[in-house]
């Protein structure tokens, strides 16, 4: 090796070790700062971390672990036997009545204690009927759909299902990739995140706006999938004989002068189309402004009081069903 | 345009790779030209101030004014747009609260660094007629001189014998590079990763109402010291770095002020700048120590006083500037009467200071009378250790601020980035600006998901 040539591998090692000793030192530093459980990246990176494994089936992404405990954002979560935040769930009684609600972070109940999330809300209106939530972050109606066909559907045996519809459910989730450092570091992940926010651009919004209006375009490949999975869930209905409820969740960043009204539409039409019943949160949301229902500032999943008011909403919807 | 901010960066790597491209007398212009860009970002029309400020003070430098009154005339119409930016909503207010029918106060926004521009000025116009330098004669030169913005918005207070001379040799001085990179990195730290970590509990301790714990009151109380500290030592360790880099040496601001043994001597170590200012321009002028005890008192009482309005238009800074003239009257009277310094355990001695003058930060912070009162009565209030438990992030960054006091001086930065390799310091200088970035990333306000 050439005299040049040594210097260069010196200098290298030099600046690398200097590197991974500084990052080490911000790792410690952001690991004290989040012990807060105030920062929401980090939460959700927890929940990610703490909660869900990958799951066998690729179109899944990933699911629950059973059994898995963890206090997130200062909310603790279980994971029941099925997969399920919420309490266990043993085999269906013949004269016992179930609900599953099926959707994302907001149906899981991100930032809510258990006891006042929707499932909570609706069960205590409804003490006859066991309510299931089947919430998993990061799901889209697709997931949610191939998730309950795979594994709910026979483990839970459900008289209803209330398909918990959000806006980004018609978005295209591509598969993720396992990053030993991103899944290990606060650092690396915040830094990719700032770099991602850096370079996506707006996040106001009018460029949410754009972005829902993109997202529902008919030939758009997530729209394109969740219509397909909500024929799939129609299929399984009419084959197992219960009963399904689209219940339509609004974005609650801007409720006044509410700009996607467009999606409610295009989601009630699709619901009515395939002879379910279509409820819509924003009936109960809308005289709100949107960041006083904030889970926390900057979170923008909805808080204890409107989980209240949804399950309310819903409950009154679903025993003027069963009657 | 913050030192830290990303349209910052953007602008000085604009900046420096033009700087490296023009040569010769080209360059006083262009570094001029950038500095007004620098100021002009905030605000566009406040530029007419600072252009003011600059043909006024440097008509007057040439002019030398011998006469006295003419002198003192010249002083005030300088003082002028600070006082009436600074002041007016101020002096309205209370006009108002004691009964004078007067309008509203004006709404108008105090210009960028009016307090810096407006005493550079004076000193300028002083130094000239006293003959301690020699009035520039070129215009551009002069403007350089007050809009350089490495100083513009923050300071140091900057005199003209200090760095007049430099303003013709500005260039993108690539040896100091590795110096200025790592004090621009610590100054990153201490500014962001530290006073910007701690302020929020600050704030909300401070204007929060009604009774104060143990806890809340410690935590504000060296929380705060800790706070301005950084947020003023770090944001002036970046102006340095950036002038560095410029091939310009300014003075420094601060010397381990937390390690003064006594009140004369933290002045001497916090923001020395304006301490020599005021010293210079309004303590020595007024008389200083040279007319016996009794005006010596007042004029420390006066300087202390006036010293405390800069800082802020509110009767708490007024309070806070007294309450400085009071400690730094009882250590000159006490040393008068003993008739020799009096020796107190150098341990002892710095600590006593430090809380000397935590306790005038309280006065400085709060928003009210009330408050500072409840906040220093909270540190009597029933110990708790416990109730600390909750702010493990904040207390580390203290301890670190406290541990590390004695190295934070340029000298030893300065040291740092000569002994270290090119290899260590600009790795190291990168990962701690990113660690910055980090650390102040805030809550994205849209839905986020990680699946590994």
């Amino acid at each position: 090796m050439s005299l040049n040539l040594r210097k260069l591998a010196a200098t290298a090692l030099v600046s690398a070790i200097t590197l991974a000793a500084t990052a080490v030192l911000g790792e410690v530093m952001l690991r004290i700062k989040n012990s807060d459980q105030r920062n929401y990246m980090i939460e959700m990176w927890r929940y990610s971390n703490e909660l869900k494994r990958v799951a066998e089936d690729p179109a899944l992404g990933h699911v629950h672990v059973p059994g898995a405990k963890a206090r997130l954002q200062g909310v603790d979560f279980v994971i029941n036997d099925l997969g399920m935040r919420g309490p266990p769930v043993g085999e269906k009684a013949a004269d016992e009545t179930r609900i599953l609600m099926l959707g994302s972070s907001i149906t899981l109940g991100w930032g809510v204690p258990e006891e006042e999330t929707m499932r909570a809300r609706v069960a205590a209106a409804l003490p006859s009927w066991t309510v299931l939530n089947g919430g998993i972050g990061n799901y889209n109606t697709a997931r949610s759909v191939r998730q309950f066909e795979t594994a709910w559907r026979r483990s839970s045996k459900p008289d209803m299902v209330v398909l918990q519809y959000f806006l980004r459910d018609a978005e295209y989730i591509p598969p993720s990739e396992d990053n030993a450092l991103m899944r290990h570091s606060q650092l690396a992940v915040t830094l990719w995140y700032i770099a991602a926010r850096f370079f996506q651009g707006r996040s106001d919004v009018s460029g949410l706006e754009d972005h829902y209006h993109r997202a529902y375009q008919p030939d758009s490949r997530g729209y394109r999938e969740m219509v397909a999975a909500l024929d799939r869930l129609n299929a399984m209905a009419q084959e197992d004989g219960f009963r399904v409820v689209l219940a339509m969740i609004p974005d609650i960043h801007q409720l006044q002068n509410y700009p996607f009204t467009f999606v409610h539409r295009r989601m009630r039409d699709l619901a009515v189309a395939r002879g379910w019943d279509f409820v819509d949160f924003m009936d109960v949301l809308g005289t709100y402004q949107g960041p006083e229902l904030w889970a926390i500032p900057g979170d923008p999943h909805p808080n204890a009081v409107a989980h209240g008011m949804m399950g309310t909403l819903l409950a009154k919807r679903l025993s003027g069903d069963s009657r | 345009m913050l030192f830290h901010s990303p349209t910052f960066l953007i602008f000085f790597t604009l900046f420096l790779t033009g700087l490296a491209l023009v040569r010769g007398s080209g360059r006083v212009l262009y570094v001029t030209v950038a500095s007004y860009i620098f100021y002009a970002w905030w605000y566009p029309p406040y530029v007419v101030v600072l252009a003011g400020l600059t043909v006024f003070a440097h008509v007057l430098a040439h002019r030398r004014l011998e006469s006295t009154p003419l002198f003192v005339a010249a002083m005030l119409a300088g003082l002028l747009p600070l006082a009436v930016f600074k002041y007016t909503g101020f002096i309205l207010a209370n006009l108002g609260a004691i009964g004078y029918p007067v309008a509203a106060p004006p709404k108008w926004a105090l210009p960028l660094g009016i307090s810096f521009i407006s005493f550079t000025a004076i000193a300028y116009i002083a130094d000239c007629r006293s003959g301690r330098v020699t009035a520039e004669k070129g215009l551009l030169t002069t403007a350089l001189f007050f809009s350089f913005f490495p100083h513009l918005i923050a300071g140091p207070v900057v005199r003209a014998h200090e760095i007049m001379h430099q303003m013709t040799s500005v260039r993108f001085d690539r040896a100091a590079f590795r110096l200025g990179l790592l004090l621009f990195a610590i100054g990153a730290v201490k500014k962001v990763g530290v006073a910007d970590q701690i302020a929020p509990l600050v704030e909300s301790i401070y204007h929060a109402t009604g009774p104060i714990t143990w806890a809340q009151a410690v935590l504000a109380f060296y929380g705060f010291a800790v706070q301005i500290y950084c947020d003023f030592s770090g944001y002036t360790d970046m102006a340095l770095a950036l002038a560095i880099v410029i091939g310009v040496t300014l003075p420094p601001n601060f010397d381990r002020p937390y390690l003064a043994t006594s009140l004369r001597e933290f002045w001497r170590r916090w923001h020395m700048t304006l301490s020599r200012w005021l010293r210079d321009y309004l303590y020595v002028p007024l008389g200083g120590s040279r007319h016996g005890s009794t005006r010596m008192v007042a004029v420390i009482l006066i300087t202390m006083l006036l010293g405390g309005l800069w800082h802020g238009a509110a009767w708490t800074f007024v309070a806070w500037g007294l309450y400085h003239g009071l400690l730094l009257v009882i250590e000159h009277l006490a040393v008068r009467l003993a008739g020799r310094p009096i020796v107190v355990p150098r341990p002892v001695a710095v600590v006593l200071t430090f809380h000397l003058v935590a306790v005038g930060w309280v006065l400085f912070r709060a928003p009210s009378f009330g408050r500072a009162m409840e906040i220093l009565s909270g540190l009597g209030a029933p110990v708790d250790f416990g109730a600390l438990s909750g702010y493990a992030f904040v207390l580390t960054l203290m301890a670190a601020v406290f541990g590390l006091h004695r190295f934070d001086t340029i000298a030893t930065i300065k040291t740092v980035a000569e002994r270290l390799p090119a290899a260590v310091v600009v790795p190291l200088s990168v990962m701690l600006a990113l660690i910055c970035a980090a650390l102040v990333a805030d809550n994205p306000s849209a839905f986020i998901y990680f699946d590994f």
